[in-house]
């Protein structure tokens, strides 16, 4: 059973300690070689089409791969990188704004605006927090 | 990503009255290709769109994701489901809401398309419309409203032919679950039913430390321990 343990935390800390390093809104470790764009870029369309198919996984993966060799601070710059310039990364670390509706701030101030607004209420629900990066 | 379109969200600002809530923390995976090039993605989130009235009744619900033009299309769907539900008198408005929900699990249940909802000098109106073996599901359903413009651009993630199935999954199967669970009840609010909404419709219990995916996840783990077990020792 000891033995056990001992294996299993080995691999849980394998598992969890490039994920710790990960944090923050930079996905690159800091002082690390870049590769170029380009290359990621060759490197991914050198799979052959449908080597991935069982992964869900692939165009996702692919297209945030290309993405890196897109403008900085473009548009589909979804994927932070340490390519992104300091302005174009939130100052509250992994905050950012939640869309470009209104929110209220709790789903009993939208009832009550509601009433006096006569409209109905969108109420969005999820996993995570719209107002940080992973979401 | 729904949020940040423009036109959702004017839409949304001018009709509605918006919160949101976390139900839970999300999953996130992280890749290593090495050199110092880590990609971190979310695993297994979802999403509940909740239209409710100003006491905070639900009306109905969007499971799931959809592609920005499905998503307009069936707000504006909702907000003429609250138009035409507002103005009757309180007892009247639950048997409307009742009646609606069972119309729309009915014809779901053959695999009809759902009534809409279309607007008529007369007033607010629940129609039938023909189903069409080729609908996209992902499209604004058809109710004579003519074509509409694009509102997402052609290289969007949006687009992503996943994203479309998903919706024709969300439409068909998850919403007449939905609807079916609404049918039955006079009055409910969102944090009623976001449990169950989230175990038996979406299929992540929110509940579950593992979100569900325990039998996925440890099946073949090389460990006798049990996942519950792991989170406390």
């Amino acid at each position: 059973m000891i033995t056990k343990r001992i294996l299993l935390a080995a691999t849980v800390m394998a598992v969890l300690a490039p994920l710790a390093y990960a944090g923050g809104d930079s996905k690159v470790e800091k002082g690390a070689t870049a590769v170029p764009a380009s290359e990621a870029v060759r490197v991914a369309r050198s799979f052959p089409e449908g080597s991935f198919s069982k992964m869900a996984i692939e165009r996702p993966l692919k297209k945030a791969i290309s993405d890196l060799s897109a403008p900085v601070g473009g548009a589909k710059s979804e994927l932070r990188t340490s390519t992104l310039s300091p302005a174009a990364v939130s100052p509250h670390g992994k905050q950012v704004q939640p869309g470009l509706v209104n929110w209220e701030s709790n789903f009993k101030t939208a009832c009550l605006k509601a009433k006096t607004s006569a409209k109905p209420v969108l109420h969005f629900q999820m996993m995570g927090r719209l107002d940080e990066e992973f979401c | 990503m729904l949020f940040s379109n423009k036109e959702i969200a004017n839409y949304v600002n001018q009709n509605f009255v918006s919160s949101w809530q976390s139900v839970r923390d999300v999953p996130t995976i992280s890749f290593d290709f090495g050199q110092g090039k880590t990609l971190k993605r979310t695993l297994n989130g979802n999403i509940a769109t909740y239209v409710c009235t100003a006491d905070g009744k639900v009306l109905d619900v969007l499971p799931g994701l959809y592609e920005p033009e499905a998503f307009k299309d069936r707000l504006e769907q909702l907000e003429l489901l609250y138009r035409f539900i507002s103005p009757m008198p309180e007892a009247r408005q639950s048997a409307a809401l009742l009646s609606y929900h069972r119309i729309q699990q009915s014809l779901l249940s053959k695999a009809q398309q759902p009534a809409r909802f279309i607007e008529t000098n007369e007033g607010i109106k629940l129609v039938q419309t023909a189903m069409d073996a080729n609908q996209n599901w992902s499209k604004p359903l058809p109710s004579g409203e003519g074509e509409r413009k694009t509102i997402v651009p052609k290289d969007d993630l949006a687009t992503w032919e996943k994203l479309t199935a998903d919706v024709r999954f969300n439409e068909t199967q998850m919403r007449k679950v939905v609807h079916e669970r609404l049918a039955s009840v006079a009055s409910v609010k969102p944090n009623q039913i976001s449990h169950w909404l989230y175990r038996e419709v979406l299929h992540a219990d929110i509940d579950d430390p593992y979100l569900g995916l325990s039998p996925v996840l440890f099946s073949a783990w090389p460990f006798s321990e049990s996942p519950a077990k792991m989170g406390t020792n």
